[in-house]
């Protein structure tokens, strides 16, 4: 993914919409918002939710009940260096943090979930990737993505005066240095799902920094109960 | 001299399957992993999901939202901006009405505020200054 090309055309996307009074909205974002837009695969998307004062959604995430285990309710928190945040959050990081290329929203569930829907302006990947062999592949591609990069052999003596917190130590392991690694914002189905916090603990146990890290435990969920635009990707 | 062979003692067929089984949890082995189990119930149950579509937002460029759902094209594309507006009433017409562009305007410094003013009053087209705040913003 490239930033720069991308951080023009969500400046073009954003300059495209955003009219706060020229169709004025019943149900807005918030109190100043109609709706945001942000990019998803290239192409401008509007989120904004159902004005149909009346609907109630159907389908799978109308359920109450699903088996616990495995589809238990989870933690407020996943660990308490990572703020749990909510759609609010997410608009904003959509204006702010996608806009400007420092930040992704990520999808952390197994694509079979992600194809049936997606918030917009996120990147699917899944929560196994991040469980991965630091050796795999996948998962250095993934935090290519995401800002991280793998290191190949380090001289003894810098990587002393790493863990001492020089250099930029705290943002640097064996295998990665994460002093670029973009702020994430990941979800998964909701409350009840469990894709989104394993990949968090993944992330934290690769060593990424946890202020770079939000977790939107409301998930699709939630996002769908309040009528929010989804994408298929 | 009398051989004796061991007697067949009964029950011993019942017990060698346990016996069998608690010499395998004690060696460690899993007989089903977690996370396997985990996975398999995730896509059992991402088979069986349907997704409201009133929330599906199509692409732009693609079918129209079904009613009730947000559009997705912007009501203004197309309209101009009213013309001769002094700097301060330009300014809190952006924000009233294109505040897409305006949160960008707003991070431009005053000397950038005056040019992309100066491109609005000789042509007042909201596309035009959507592309002058674009341009401006990023080639800071």
């Amino acid at each position: 993914m490239r930033f720069p090309r991308l951080q023009a055309l969500a400046l073009g996307g954003l300059l495209l919409g955003m009219t706060a009074g020229a169709a004025a909205l019943d149900v807005k974002l918030d109190s100043v918002r109609d709706s945001v837009e942000t990019i998803h695969n290239g192409q401008v998307v509007k989120v904004e939710r159902i004005q149909d004062l009346d609907h109630k959604i159907t389908g799978s995430f109308a359920k109450t009940s699903r088996k616990c285990p495995p589809f238990c309710i989870q933690p407020t928190q996943v660990d308490p260096r990572v703020r749990t945040v909510s759609e609010i959050d997410i608009f904003d990081f959509m204006e702010n943090e996608v806009v400007a290329g420092t930040g992704i929203i990520v999808d952390a569930r197994l694509p079979s979930w992600n194809k049936k829907g997606t918030i917009p302006g996120s990147i699917n990947i899944p929560f196994t990737v991040f469980e991965s062999s630091p050796s795999d592949p996948k998962l250095v591609d993934a935090l290519y993505k995401l800002g991280v990069r793998k290191r190949g052999e380090v001289n003894v003596v810098t990587r002393f005066l790493e863990k001492l917190g020089l250099l930029n130590g705290h943002l640097k392991t064996d295998d990665w240095d994460f002093t670029q690694a973009k702020k994430l914002i990941l979800f998964c189905n909701g409350p009840w799902c469990g894709q989104s916090p394993r990949a968090i603990r993944a992330l934290l146990k690769l060593g990424y920094p946890p202020e770079r890290l939000a977790y939107y435990r409301g998930g699709m969920q939630m996002w769908q109960m309040f009528g929010l635009t989804t994408i298929e990707p | 001299m009398i051989r004796r062979t061991p007697r067949f003692r009964p029950g011993f067929g019942r017990v060698r399957p346990l016996l069998w089984l608690a010499l395998t949890l004690a060696s460690g082995l899993p007989l089903a992993a977690p996370a396997d189990a985990y996975l398999d119930a995730l896509k059992e149950e991402a088979n069986a999901v349907q997704v409201d579509p009133l929330t599906r937002e199509p692409v732009a460029g693609q079918a129209p939202s079904p009613a009730g759902a947000a559009p997705t094209a912007d009501a203004t594309e197309g309209k101009g901006m009213p013309a001769g507006l002094t700097q301060a009433e330009f300014e809190d017409f952006l924000q009233k009405k294109y505040f897409g562009s305006f949160s960008f305007y707003r991070k431009l410094p005053r000397q950038k505020k005056d040019a992309v003013f100066q491109a609005y009053s000789q042509r007042p087209d909201i596309r035009f200054i959507r592309e002058q705040i674009k341009q401006t913003y990023l080639n800071q």
